[in-house]
């Protein structure tokens, strides 16, 4: 019996891109997640979390290393770790859109396996915890958004798994409806269960989970407690410019100017929003002013690091893959 | 044994639940309604004219009853080829695969709700060829009628379920069963007596489960005896249908997991 609640051991996984090509998804990816612990897989767009999820899940196998849930692996024992293992993807899609969301939860209780006697009760346990008991006799395709992101939430933990994995519970949801969604992924955890959730989001992230690891291009960047990430700005200063028509030159220019780390740029109503992490000791306004001479810059201002900024230092910084 | 007992039973609760779910989806759909009732319409009168027009020594009978099962062919073969699809459309196909029970047990209740649908068709197609054409519907032998039509459709599901399993691994095996639709037509004796074909072409009609389905529902309409056999026959290649898709589903779920192809793209 395996110590970890998760353990992965350099996982990969390519896919096929089309035109000979390949794309790696997962690269290497190695980490191990304790029993109790409430873990954030943290990273951009296309960084490979939902492809780590889905190996997870046993719905696609990895192409090369190893995945272990409660000790079992996930291509040799699919059964027991389908038993022990709560995926919620959610998303608007994957569920029945025609029909109700306590017959959605009906078909899957069957499918887990869930005795008769218990799953009247059980659906609707959940189906309050989640707060959809006013609703449950309504079709799905009539649901918001987050109330079908709820009743994903409800459906993973209908066999009341061992382990739970959450794929972006709070995308595309409004604020408000996120805050109640991270509330209930706070709950799930309190029963004692291990879950790993993947997020695009920092603060997510550091609002809920014990420790977080950072992935970029497929493969891990950084790993450990939100705290411990963020004491890697640490020393650091942001100095921040808005500004018209900077170009990829300009920023090539800016990365080699000594003090300067990392830099990302985002579009804010029409012009850009160029932040530099700076060395503390070293003042590079001047430097960075005189590169910049050719543009317009709207404003500059220096701040203090935020958690959000040190996820942005580590996703930006250095080669992508 | 008691373990095998239970095993058998929530298997039985599960399939047949999932095939009131699944049927309740399909009346919610529109198009499908739609469909439901006027595809019948449409073979009915199309057994009509072919019965006017032509010099078929059937009688009236027999030619709604082949109008009747043509369009039980479309409703079931189509139906549970396209479910995967549709399954894969509506990303519920990884939650499904990613459940304990096998994917034969979420696979079968949606085969069966489009075989009821079949059912439906030919019924349909008798119930308007009797109103609005005057083709009497006397069966010689109600009961083994009944019996015959039941084992017939669960070997189209069966078969249907067959040709999906493939649908798991490619999401472009939908023209393969459209590609499959008239040429199982014809060897299912529906368009025209097997009899007719090409010997070789009615060694492979013996091992359509559906084609002796077919024999079954013709002899039990007409009284001429031999039933029983067929049905037994439709019966035990269903059940060989259903080891063969058992296997294939687990490899097929193999190949889907190793491509990727689970997730809609
Ligand atoms: N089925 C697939 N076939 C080909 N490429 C894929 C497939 N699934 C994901 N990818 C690619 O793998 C990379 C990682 O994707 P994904 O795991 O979805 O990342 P994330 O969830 O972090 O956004 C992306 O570049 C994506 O295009
Ligand atoms: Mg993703």
């Amino acid at each position: 019996m395996s110590d970890y609640a998760i353990e992965l051991d350099n996982l990969s996984r390519v896919f096929r891109a089309g035109q000979g090509k390949t794309k790696r998804a997962v690269d290497q990816l190695s980490l191990r997640i304790e029993r109790g612990e409430m873990f954030g897989l943290l990273g951009p767009n296309g960084a490979g979390k939902t492809s780590t999820v889905k190996i997870l899940m046993t719905v696609l196998l990895p192409t090369s290393g190893h995945a272990r849930i409660l000790g079992d692996d996930v291509v040799a024992q699919v059964e027991r770790v389908r038993r022990r293992t709560g995926v919620i993807l959610g998303g608007d899609a994957g569920l029945y859109a025609r029909l109700s969301a306590r017959d959605n939860l009906l078909l899957f209780a069957d499918l887990y396996g869930i005795p008769y006697r218990e799953q009247k009760r059980r659906i609707g346990e959940l189906l309050d915890m989640v707060g959809l008991l006013k609703s449950e006799r309504t079709r799905v395709e009539a649901f918001s958004r987050g109330m079908k992101q709820r009743l994903h939430i409800a459906r993973g933990l209908l066999h009341d798994p061992e382990v739970v994995i959450l794929d972006e519970p709070s995308n595309g949801i409004d604020p408000v409806g996120a805050r109640e969604l991270r509330e209930l992924v706070r709950g799930t955890v309190r029963d004692g269960r291990t879950v790993l959730m993947t997020t695009h989001y920092m603060f997510e992230a550091d609002e809920l989970c014990d420790r977080v690891a950072v992935m970029r291009g497929g493969r891990k960047i950084a790993e450990g407690t939100p705290e411990s990430l963020k004491k890697q700005t640490d020393g650091q200063v942001v100095l921040s410019l808005d500004i018209i028509g900077v170009g990829e030159p300009d920023l090539d220019r800016l990365r080699l100017l000594p003090g300067v780390g990392s830099l990302s740029v985002a579009e804010v109503d029409g012009s850009q929003r160029l932040d530099l992490h700076c060395d503390q000791q070293t003042d590079v306004t001047a430097a960075v002013m005189a590169e910049l001479r050719h543009l317009n810059v709207l404003r500059v201002s220096k701040r203090e690091p935020t958690l959000e900024d040190a996820y942005i230092s580590l996703v930006s910084g250095g080669d992508d893959a | 044994m008691n373990v095998l007992t239970r095993r058998v039973a929530s298997s039985t609760l599960v399939i047949s639940r999932g095939w009131l779910l699944e049927l309740r989806q399909l009346m919610r759909s529109r198009l499908y309604l739609v469909t439901a009732v006027i595809l019948p319409l449409v073979f009915a009168s199309l057994a009509h004219y072919m019965f006017a027009g032509s010099h078929r020594t059937e009688g009236p009978l027999v030619i709604a009853l082949s109008a009747g099962l043509m369009g039980m062919w479309s409703t079931t073969l189509m139906g549970s080829g396209s479910a995967i699809n549709r399954l894969r459309f509506m990303q519920v196909l990884e939650p499904l695969v990613a459940c304990p029970t096998s994917t034969f047990l979420f696979s079968v209740p949606f085969a069966l709700a489009t075989a009821s649908m079949g059912i439906y068709s030919l019924g349909a197609t008798l119930v308007w060829s009797t109103l609005f054409f005057g083709m009497p519907v006397e069966l010689a032998s109600p009961l083994l009628f009944a019996v015959a039509l039941l084992v017939t459709v669960v070997s189209l599901a069966l078969l249907g379920l067959l040709l999906a399993s493939a649908f798991i691994l490619y999401p472009t095996a939908q023209s393969l069963a459209n590609f499959f639709e008239y040429p199982i037509w014809m060897l299912s004796g529906v368009l025209v007596p097997v009899s007719s074909l090409p010997e070789p072409v009615r060694y492979l009609a013996d091992v359509l489960a559906p084609s002796w389905g077919v024999k079954a529902i013709m002899r039990s309409a007409t009284g001429e005896g031999g039933t029983l056999p067929a049905v037994l026959a439709c019966s035990l290649l269903s059940v060989l249908y259903a080891l063969i898709t058992l296997i294939l589903l687990r490899r097929f779920e193999w190949l889907a997991r190793s491509s990727g192809t689970l997730a809609l793209q």
